[in-house]
């Protein structure tokens, strides 16, 4: 019994450690939208030079720096076997010491280091993820709706034949406005088989003086697809205007109060001053 | 033997006061020269200030280095009268008189120096009917406006026990001044009560105008400090101009008293000694303004943020090193230097050196005023590399010379038309001598 109790923790271990990183799953079938020829391998070696080679080395040569955990060459089994999908999603996220390259890479170029990493994997196709093009965006629509909780959910549809489809495959990104710009909530999700996507945004989030934040969805393989819709939720953020304060830098009417004050005083005592010394030399004449 | 010595100190300090022909040459030749300043004015009140060499870089040029020097020998009224007769200097007395006067003319002329930076001097009555509270300038405006009234008074109040004193005794083309200083004296017998309220009113004035001063050359001194632009953001700009204008003030005094004793022959009462004292007071203020100039210039040095560094290079190596150099060390250093020997506490050779020194605070003021906008932050949109080379046109020249001769006239004026040494006080102490 108790040998079969160490094996099994044994194992167990054993396999943690071989764990590494897990993907999610909805990501793992995500494909690039291009097909992987000469220019994109190029491009991606040049990409892959500049923003790889200083952890993974030369792919195939096994002379990546030692850290912990080990970077890894690149051309072993263990990287072929994941899906472009995988591979993607690492790349963009990152892990403890592999930055996330999802600010500093563009989405397509992305792309293209993984284009250049596949040449070094024997028996590797390309899964092309091409745009639908029977379905262009116009006639998609998107619909932002609120679910209980912190729960929003986008649906895309589509009008075939006079029939409202469900459109699956949508990645889309959900934004909330701000001043200067969008703030992108949660990450970017697929509609399912429904036609559905759900975000979570935090429930204190900054509203506006009303209590109601607008939210942009945007579609990312569909160009200028997007769905704006306003709604009461959120922390009602009560702020008065910036100028409405006394302050120096403020125009006369709002000026600080001690400043107005110490200015009159001023004028005050030096013309009281003034004053006396004139009435005392009035009655200079007076005094015998 | 009282009444004759009495008498004597009387002519002699009131001799001046005459209508001579030099002094009206003096007058005639100034108002020539005034009269073509105004010519420059008026060119620069038609065709607007592109006479001048004022851009969009230095748009604060002589006319405000000239206001700030204004300022800045107007405090020597304070000096004297307040802070070394209050502390029992009694060697100042004579010369308090000829402070006054300075400092009412400066004073009083700083503002028309204003205006004649504005390119709208019609609206000037703004100032008041929209003034900014918050605003340096206008908190400049009105100490400097009271500064004058102060001073006034201080040179008004002293006077009136000499302004009984004379009454009556002009005779010919002068008898109206026997009206008016009746008139001025404000029925002063000379009681003892009334010599005791003028002392306690000299005494009030000289403790009030103490902050008042102190307030208006810093106040001014923020016009430049409240900004962030490196030569001006200075915390310690107030007591560094205030240092500067004791320095200035000075210099101003000993070119007056020494004209003035030759002409008004005053060799018996603005003598040696008072020399000497002027020339040991110039150390002291020099040596405090040297320490000033050290710590405006070595902080921002060794921290060398670009902005400071740029601007220390301009005027250590750059564009205005000469005059950097020649006002720092041929206006203030070897003049502090020269005043550690008696030797150079003489007249002649005081005179020399305090002619020195207020060219070099004039300088200086120009120094400090102009290098600071020819490197703002951020280059100025759509302007070319040749604004920013300030350039002093001859109209600039000439309407910044105008305010000068106008203190000059106000100065000889005052000081020609009524006594300069005190002379109740002269007479109260060559009794207290006699009664010693």
């Amino acid at each position: 019994m108790r040998i079969l109790f160490t094996l099994l923790t044994l194992s167990l271990s054993l396999i943690s450690l071989a764990e590494g990183w897990t993907v999610p799953e909805d990501k793992k079938e995500k494909n690039a939208h291009f097909k992987f020829d000469k220019t994109s391998e190029e491009s991606g070696k040049e990409l892959y030079y500049k923003n790889c080679f200083s952890c993974h080395g030369d792919v195939g040569k096994n002379n990546y720096v030692k850290l912990n955990p080990d970077p890894g060459d690149l051309s072993t089994s263990e990287v072929a076997k994941q899906t472009d999908g995988e591979l993607y999603y690492k790349l963009k996220k990152g892990k403890g010491l592999m930055p996330s390259f999802e600010n500093s890479i563009s989405s397509d170029d992305r792309w293209k280091i993984i284009a250049y990493i596949r040449t070094f994997h024997i028996g590797y196709s390309q899964i092309v993820e091409l745009k639908d093009e029977t379905i262009s965006k116009d006639q998609i629509a998107l619909k932002i709706t609120k679910l209980e909780g912190d729960k929003f959910q986008v649906t895309a549809t589509k009008e075939l034949n006079g029939k409202t489809v469900k459109v699956k495959s949508v990645e889309l990104e959900l934004y909330v406005k701000r001043y200067f710009g969008q703030l992108l909530v949660d990450e970017s999700k697929a509609t399912n088989s429904e036609g559905k996507a759900i975000f979570s945004i935090e429930k204190n989030i900054p509203a506006n003086q009303e209590g109601k934040i607008t939210l942009i969805a945007k579609a990312l393989n569909y160009e200028n697809l997007k769905a704006l819709q306003e709604f009461e939720y959120g922390f009602k953020n009560i702020q008065p205007p910036l100028n409405q304060e006394r302050a120096l830098w403020n125009t006369v009417d709002k000026a600080p109060i001690w400043l107005i004050l110490g200015f009159s005083f001023g004028l005050l005592a030096i013309g009281a001053f003034i004053g006396f010394i004139l009435l005392q030399l009035k009655n200079l004449r007076k005094q015998k | 033997m009282e009444n004759l010595n009495r008498e004597k100190i009387i002519s002699d300090l009131s001799s001046h006061i005459n209508l001579n022909k030099k002094f009206l040459g003096w007058m005639g030749l100034l108002t020539i020269l005034l009269l073509i300043c105004l010519g420059a004015y008026y060119q620069q009140l038609t065709q607007g200030l592109q006479v001048t060499g004022l851009n969009d870089y230095v748009s604060w040029g002589i006319y405000l280095s000239n206001f700030v020097f204004f300022v800045a020998a107007s405090l020597i009224g304070m000096l004297m009268s307040s802070v070394l007769i209050l502390s029992g200097q009694h060697w100042a007395k004579p010369i308090s008189r000829i402070a006054e006067v300075i400092a009412v003319a400066f004073s009083a002329i700083a503002g028309l120096v204003i205006v004649s930076d504005m390119g709208m001097p019609q609206r000037l009555h703004h100032v008041i009917l929209y003034g900014r509270i918050q605003s340096p300038i206008l908190w400049d405006i009105t100490v400097v406006n009271a500064y004058l009234l102060f001073s006034l008074l201080l040179f008004y109040v002293p006077l009136i026990p000499d302004l009984h004193i004379l009454s009556g005794r002009f005779s010919g083309k002068l008898q109206i001044l026997n009206k008016i200083f009746k008139v001025g004296s404000l029925g002063y017998q000379g009681t003892e009560k009334q010599k005791k309220t003028i002392a306690r009113l000299t005494r009030l004035l000289s403790y009030g105008i103490l902050p008042l001063a102190f307030g208006i050359h810093t106040v001014t001194s923020w016009i430049f400090a409240s900004t962030t632009r490196s030569g001006w953001h200075s915390t310690i700009f107030g007591p560094y101009f205030i240092s500067g204008a004791f320095v200035a003030g000075v210099a101003a005094v000993v070119i007056v008293m020494t004209v003035v004793r030759k002409t008004h022959k005053l060799d018996q009462y603005l003598k040696d000694s008072h020399y000497d004292k002027l020339g040991k007071l110039l150390l002291v203020v020099s040596m405090l303004y040297i320490y000033f100039n050290i710590n405006e210039y070595l902080v921002p040095l060794y921290g060398n943020k670009k902005a400071d560094a740029h601007h220390l290079h301009e005027l250590f190596a750059g564009k205005h090193a000469f005059m950097f150099w020649f006002t720092q060390i041929g206006c203030l250093l070897i003049p502090a230097l020269l005043m550690f020997f008696k030797r150079f506490r003489k007249i002649k050779p005081l005179f020399l050196i305090s002619i020195f020194v207020i060219v070099g605070a004039w300088l200086k003021r120009y120094l400090i005023v102009i290098p600071t906008q020819e490197h703002p932050y951020l280059p100025i949109q759509n302007v070319t590399e040749k604004a920013l080379n300030y350039q002093i046109t001859l109209e600039e020249a000439l309407v910044s010379i105008a305010p000068i001769i106008l203190v000059i006239m106000i100065i000889s004026v005052l000081l020609k038309f009524f006594p300069v040494v005190p002379i109740e006080e002269s007479l109260e102490e060559v009794e207290n001598h006699a009664k010693n």
